[in-house]
C-alpha cells in the first residue's frame, strides 16, 4: 500500500439553514487516499460526495473530525497558514466554463498562478513553462491567445487540469469533471489523467456520479450515500463482490451498451428512499 | 435504410437542414428513419450530431438560425413540414408529445403541478375541469407517485428530480399520443432513478402501443430501452438497425469506436480509448464527398 498522503478521519460538516437550524451534510467520514493513489468518490446527488471533496481541501470547515497532509494537521489551519498548501493541492471542477474567467486569455488563466506561487521569476519564464504544459496535455500552444468561450468542452477540461498540474501539486480532486462530456471526449480526459498521475506520482481523488468511470481509472473507491460512507475498498473487489445492498443496487443500475431484455425489469435490490425525502423537501 | 417490423408511424424522408449562422454549413444531411407502430427507436451520436435538431424539426420549433433545406417528415401520412401552423399545435400535445431533457426548467414554477396537467388535458382533450382533475390524479398514480394528491399540489420546486420527470412523463402520456419525443430524457437523473424512469417510460409505451423516438448519447441507456438504432454524425446517418445488430455486431468503424468508447464496470482498463484519428479522418472525407455529390446534383435543379 502507498504511503499515506492525505487522511481524513470521522469528518462531520452541517450546513446551517437560514433560521439557524442545522442540515448534517456529513456524518464521521473517513477517507485516505496514498501518494501517488487515483480514489474514487461515488454517490448519488445530495450523497455528500462534493461536500467532502470541499471539507478536504478546506473550502469548508469540518465541525468535528482531522484532516492530515503529509504528515501534517490542516484541520484548523487560517488562511495565511493555508497559503503554502494551496499549491500542493489542487482542483478540478465540474464545469470549465464557469470555473475560467471569461475576460482573461487562456495565457493569463495559466501563467497568473506560476507568478503567484513563484514557479517561475518571469513572466517569460512562466510562459515557457505554460507551452510544456500545454503541450502535455495535448493543446496547441496558440491556446495561450484564446478566451474560454471559443474553445470546445473537452479543451476547457484539458485547461482546467493544465491549471491543476502547472503548480506540480501532489494532490488533486476532481469533481464531475467528465459528467457533460461526450463519451470520446471523455475517453480522452480519463487517460490524460490516468498518465499524469502515473507520470508525477499524483494522488488523486475522482469524484463521480458514474460507476463505470471511476472503474476506468481508480485503483480503489469510497460509496457515500446520505453523508457517510456506505463502503470502501479496492474496485476489484467492490465491483466483483460489493459487501452492501446500496452498492449491489448503484451497479446494477448502471445501463451497460448491451442488450438484455431482462434488465429492465429487474427489480433494484433496495427502493431508493432518497427520492421520497426529497420530493418532501421545503 | 433498414425496414420497421411493424407499420411506419414517423416516416423522416431525406431530411436536410443548415446552420445560417454558420456559412450555411449542413447540420443535416438527408436523414432518413421510421419508427414503427409501438417501436421505441433510438437516435444517438455525440454533441454537434443532430439528434435535437431532428427533434425539433418534428415538433416545429427549429431554432431560427437553422433552415430545413429539404426532405419530409412523415407522420400518419401527412407531412408535418407541411402541415399549416395551426394544424402542427392541434397535433402536438395531442398526437406528438415531448418528453424534454430537464425536468427542472420545464415545467412552469409558479404554477401547482395540477394545473400544468390538467390544461393539455382540458384543451387537447375537451374534458371539463373536474374529469381532467380525477384523470390527473389517475395519470400520476400511473406513473407511480405513491400520493397523487400531494404531488397535484405542489409546487415543481417541491418536488426531486426524478419526481419531476414522473410529472413529466405523465403529462405526456396522458394525452395518449401516438408519437412521444424523449429528449435526452435521464441525463439529469441519477442512476437509479434513472432506470425507474427508463421502466416507467418502457411499460407505458408499450400497454399504450405508443412510437417512441429516444434521443441520447448514451449507448448504455438506449440499449436498454430501444427496439431499433440510428446513429448520426455531423448530421449523418451512418448506421442503422436492431439494437442488438448495431450494438453487437457494428458495421461502420465509428460505431465500433463509439462502443469501445464506453467505459464498462465489469472490465476493467475501458472507458480510455477515443475515437482513432484515422476513423474520424475517413468519416469526415465520406461526408465532404457526399457533400460534394449533394452539391453537384443540386447545381442542375433550381430551388423554388
Amino acid at each position: 500500500m502507498a504511503e499515506d498522503l492525505l487522511v481524513a478521519r470521522d469528518i462531520t460538516v452541517a450546513y446551517r439553514r437560514p433560521g439557524g437550524a442545522e442540515t448534517p451534510a456529513l456524518h464521521g467520514v473517513g477517507i485516505r487516499v496514498g501518494k501517488g493513489e487515483t480514489v474514487g468518490i461515488v454517490g448519488e446527488s445530495g450523497s455528500g460526495k462534493t461536500t467532502l471533496g470541499r471539507a478536504l481541501l478546506g473550502l469548508v470547515q469540518p465541525s468535528r473530525g482531522s484532516i492530515v497532509f503529509d504528515g501534517s494537521d490542516i484541520t484548523m489551519l487560517d488562511e495565511a497558514a493555508r497559503r503554502p498548501l494551496r499549491r500542493r493541492m489542487q482542483m478540478i471542477f465540474q464545469d470549465p466554463m464557469s470555473s475560467l474567467n471569461p475576460r482573461h486569455t487562456i495565457g493569463r488563466i495559466l501563467t497568473a498562478p506560476i507568478l503567484l506561487h513563484g514557479l517561475a521569476a518571469t513572466p517569460a519564464a512562466a510562459l515557457a513553462l505554460v507551452h510544456d504544459i500545454l503541450d502535455r496535455v495535448g493543446l496547441v500552444r496558440g491556446t495561450i491567445e484564446r478566451y474560454s468561450h471559443e474553445l470546445s468542452g473537452g479543451q476547457r477540461q484539458r485547461v482546467g487540469i493544465a491549471r491543476a498540474i502547472a503548480l506540480r501539486p501532489d494532490f488533486v480532486l476532481a469533481d464531475e469533471i467528465v459528467s457533460g462530456l461526450d463519451v470520446s471526449t471523455q475517453a480522452q480526459v480519463l487517460r490524460l489523467l490516468q498518465e499524469l498521475t502515473r507520470e508525477m506520482h499524483l494522488a488523486l481523488a475522482f469524484i463521480s456520479h458514474d460507476l463505470s468511470v471511476i472503474r476506468s481509472i481508480c485503483q480503489r473507491v469510497l460509496v457515500m450515500r446520505d453523508g457517510e460512507v456506505v463502503e470502501e475498498g479496492p474496485c476489484d473487489r467492490v465491483f466483483a463482490a460489493p459487501a452492501t445492498a446500496y452498492t449491489r443496487m448503484l451497479i446494477d443500475s448502471i445501463p451497460l451498451p448491451t442488450v438484455d431484455p431482462g434488465w429492465l425489469d429487474a427489480a433494484p435490490d433496495l427502493a431508493p428512499a432518497a427520492e421520497g425525502a426529497a420530493a418532501a423537501r421545503t | 435504410m433498414s425496414t420497421p417490423a411493424t407499420p411506419s408511424r414517423l416516416a423522416i424522408d431525406m431530411l436536410s437542414a443548415i446552420s445560417l449562422r454558420d456559412g450555411n454549413r449542413p447540420v443535416l444531411r438527408q436523414v432518413s428513419l421510421d419508427v414503427g407502430v409501438g417501436e421505441v427507436h433510438g437516435l444517438v451520436g455525440e454533441s454537434g450530431a443532430g439528434k435535437s435538431t431532428i427533434a425539433k424539426a418534428i415538433l416545429g420549433i427549429v431554432p431560427s438560425q437553422v433552415k430545413l433545406t429539404g426532405g419530409q417528415i412523415g407522420f400518419e401520412g401527412r407531412d408535418l413540414l407541411k402541415l399549416p401552423t395551426g394544424e402542427l399545435r392541434a397535433l402536438l400535445g395531442r398526437d406528438i408529445a415531448l418528453i424534454p431533457q430537464d425536468p427542472s426548467t420545464a415545467l412552469n414554477p409558479s404554477r401547482r403541478i395540477e394545473a400544468q396537467i390538467t390544461d393539455g388535458l382540458r384543451l387537447k382533450r375537451g374534458m371539463s375541469a373536474k374529469e381532467a382533475r380525477a384523470r390527473a390524479y389517475a395519470l400520476l398514480d400511473e406513473v407511480q407517485i405513491r400520493d397523487p394528491a400531494r404531488v397535484l399540489a405542489s409546487y415543481p420546486h417541491q418536488l426531486s428530480g426524478g419526481m419531476r420527470q414522473r410529472v413529466l412523463i405523465a403529462a405526456a402520456f396522458g394525452l395518449e399520443p401516438k408519437l412521444v419525443i424523449a429528449d435526452e430524457p435521464t441525463t439529469a437523473l441519477d442512476v437509479t432513478v434513472q432506470k425507474q424512469i427508463l421502466r416507467l417510460i418502457r411499460s407505458l409505451q408499450s400497454r399504450h402501443g405508443t412510437s417512441v423516438l429516444f434521443v441520447s448519447h448514451d449507448l448504455g441507456v438506449v440499449a436498454k430501452i430501444c427496439d431499433r438504432l440510428t446513429v448520426l454524425y455531423m448530421g449523418k446517418v451512418v448506421e442503422q438497425g436492431a439494437t442488438a445488430d448495431v450494438l453487437n455486431a457494428p458495421r461502420h468503424a465509428y460505431t465500433k469506436a463509439l462502443i469501445a468508447a464506453n467505459p464498462r464496470y465489469d472490465q476493467p482498463d475501458t472507458g480510455l480509448e477515443p475515437t482513432p484519428p484515422q476513423v474520424i479522418a475517413e468519416l469526415r472525407a465520406e461526408i465532404a464527398s457526399f457533400d460534394a455529390h449533394v452539391a453537384q446534383a443540386g447545381a442542375g435543379i433550381s430551388h423554388g
